[in-house]
């Protein structure tokens, strides 16, 4: 359990996290989304004692991080950027981490195998691709059998089948009863991922839901309908939304598909395509950010030709 | 595919010595820590090689002629031979003491250090026990080893004297004033967290003020007053036996003040702990 209350950043005039309120419960992965620098990875460091709060506060079951007794035991932590000596191997990073709390060689060489760096173990650090930079850190979190872990966009940089292992390994991780904070821009992989969603922008919590609640929360599933006559069948559901899409099929909105049939059928209207869509994460993720993104592209290349 | 373990016990915690361990592992599993130690080895044994194959000459009188050696001058030719190596061990020590936490920083690796050790502080002490242990008997092995290197040479010119508990004493000297410049690093190196600053500042205390004291000592009174409370002369007393007949000087000339050795140790060591109280400061306030 992961609880900030009115939990603030401010980095000199730059206010990275704004008085936030959350917490992050056992036994489900939660997902952090946010657009870049809304201020996930700093609140991530101010969880694990690394960056001190400018105000409020957060805790790790009950406890400030810095108080305690076995912080590995508790929390196993994957920040963003490379947290590891180049020089080192990574055997021996993993052996210095684990020695600060008595753990031995076994576990050290159980993480290892666990996260597939055996042939790489004794080789140093530097010379790893950024896939392996990362699995070296995932096994760093995993050293203490921790109780929460918290992985800072931990499927960056990995291949097809690392994505599909660390899905695996939260959400076994999460149903042994663990917290799982982790965050992710591939909004694909969350939504297979993660139970529950903390959106948050410009330092601020903009949504903090269960998935479902979240991607409805958007203006839900809508259902794509193809007709020779759209007017009638508008006129026959008042209640709903519609818009026409690029195709000429008609995107109803507030209705579900039975109540876009039914209602064909009543009014004699002949369709040709009936289909419940759903809405993805991204989409909501989206909507949720749009007025709260700090760094947006320039469009595509023409684009930015054009308004030259 | 689990992650639960029974190869973590439940009541595996943090310990002060456990730490120590951790950053014994971290020193002894880095190359730059072989390369500073050979560096240190070889150097200061070369010196005393160089020195030892040219001590004849030190044996010469004003008029040229060779003069008799007595047991005086045995004891501080031989006692030059086995300490002259520190001054150019004592830089890379500091270097070393300075990399010992920069790279730390340089590489990220600092943040996996500290939130595993969110206290901070038993990092920092974990360290200066490695570097000072590590520095000490590096400087015992090599003022012994100079020793040994030059001991066939200065005995055939009859200018050696066997290890006596002054001579013991004062490389002992040697070696503890080694494990204090790397303390002296380390705190540096904390306190400013970049391998490029840390190194630019103990040089800059160990050679550089020094010798700019003594060219202003030339022209501002008092100046010498200051010299022998400065690193490198503290160190400089430690390993040096004190004499207790006056050196036969000029008239006019004042000999420099040499601080007694406990009282150098002592001094050498407040560098160390002001610096590593600095880095203590710095290193339990600021983000990593
Ligand atoms: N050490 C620091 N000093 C100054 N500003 C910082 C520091 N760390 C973060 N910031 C600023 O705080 C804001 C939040 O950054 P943060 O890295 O937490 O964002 P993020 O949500 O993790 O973004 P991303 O998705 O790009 O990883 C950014 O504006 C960033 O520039
Ligand atoms: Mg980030």
């Amino acid at each position: 359990m992961i609880e900030a209350t009115a939990l603030s950043k401010r980095y000199g005039s730059r206010t990275a996290v704004d008085g936030i309120d959350f917490t992050v419960r056992p036994g489900i992965v939660t997902g952090f989304l946010g657009p870049n620098g809304a201020g996930k990875s700093t609140t991530m460091r101010m969880i694990v004692g690394l960056d001190r709060p400018t105000a409020g506060a957060v805790t790790v079951n009950g406890k400030a991080y810095r108080e305690q007794r076995a912080p590995l035991r508790e929390v196993g932590v994957l920040l963003d950027a490379k947290a590891m000596h180049t020089g080192r191997s990574a055997y021996h990073h993993l052996l210095a981490m684990a020695a600060t709390h008595g753990i031995g060689k076994q576990r050290v060489n159980e993480v290892i195998e666990l996260t597939g760096l055996s042939s790489v173990a004794r080789k140093r650090v530097g010379g790893f691709s950024l896939g392996m930079g990362q699995r070296l850190g995932i096994a760093a979190a995993l050293l203490g059998d921790p109780a929460t872990l918290i992985l800072d966009e931990p499927v960056n940089g990995l291949d097809p089948e690392g994505v599909q292992w660390v899905r695996k390994l939260v959400r076994h991780l999460a149903g042994e009863g663990r917290t799982v904070l982790l965050s992710s821009h591939l909004m694909s992989e969350m939504s297979q991922t993660a139970d529950h969603i903390i959106v948050l922008g410009r330092g601020r919590v903009l949504a903090d839901a269960p998935v479902d609640e979240i991607i409805a929360g958007a203006g839900g599933a809508t259902v794509r309908v193809r007709t020779p006559r759209p007017d009638l069948l508008a006129a026959a559901l008042p209640e709903a939304q519609h818009s026409t899409l690029s195709d000429g099929a008609l995107s109803v909105s507030g209705a579900t598909a039975e109540q876009v049939g039914e209602a064909a059928a009543r009014s004699g209207v002949v369709l040709h395509e009936l289909t419940p869509v759903a809405s993805s994460l991204e989409e909501a993720y989206m909507a949720l950010t749009q007025d709260e993104i700090e760094y947006r592209a320039g469009g595509t290349p023409a684009a930015v030709e054009e308004t030259r | 595919m689990t992650a639960t373990s029974a190869t973590v016990r439940q009541d595996a915690h943090l310990t002060l010595g456990r730490v120590v361990r951790s950053e014994w592992i971290k020193f002894t599993s880095l190359r730059s820590t072989y390369w500073t130690t050979g560096i240190i080895l070889v150097l200061w044994l070369g010196i005393a090689l160089l020195f030892a194959l040219t001590a004849n000459f030190t044996a010469v009188g004003p008029d040229g002629q060779p003069i008799e050696p007595n047991d005086e001058m045995r004891q501080s030719v031989t006692m030059t031979a086995v300490t002259t190596g520190a001054f150019f061990g004592m830089l890379v020590a500091a270097i070393q003491g300075v990399l010992t936490i920069s790279g730390e920083y340089s590489t990220g690796m600092i943040r996996s250090s500290l939130a595993a050790v969110p206290g901070r502080l038993a990092v920092l002490l974990g360290k200066a026990v490695v570097v000072f242990v590590w520095m000490f008997l590096l400087g015992a092995v090599s003022s012994l080893g100079a020793y040994l290197v030059a001991l066939p040479f200065l005995g055939s010119y009859d200018l050696a004297v066997p290890l006596g508990s002054e001579e013991l004493l004062a490389m002992l000297g040697a070696a503890a004033y080694l494990g204090i410049v790397g303390l002296f690093g380390l705190g540096i190196g904390t306190l400013v967290r970049s391998a490029a600053g840390g190194i630019a500042i103990t040089v800059a205390v160990l050679m550089v003020i020094p010798m700019a004291l003594g060219v202003l000592s030339i022209w501002i009174d008092g100046i010498e007053d200051i010299v022998p409370y400065m690193l490198d002369s503290a160190g400089n007393a430690m390993m040096t036996i004190p004499s207790d007949t006056e050196a036969a000087l000029p008239p006019g000339m004042e000999a420099p003040t040499v601080l007694a050795p406990p009282v150098a140790a002592l001094v050498a060591s407040a560098w160390a702990a002001v610096a590593l109280v600095l880095g203590a400061l710095a290193l339990k306030g600021r983000d990593a």
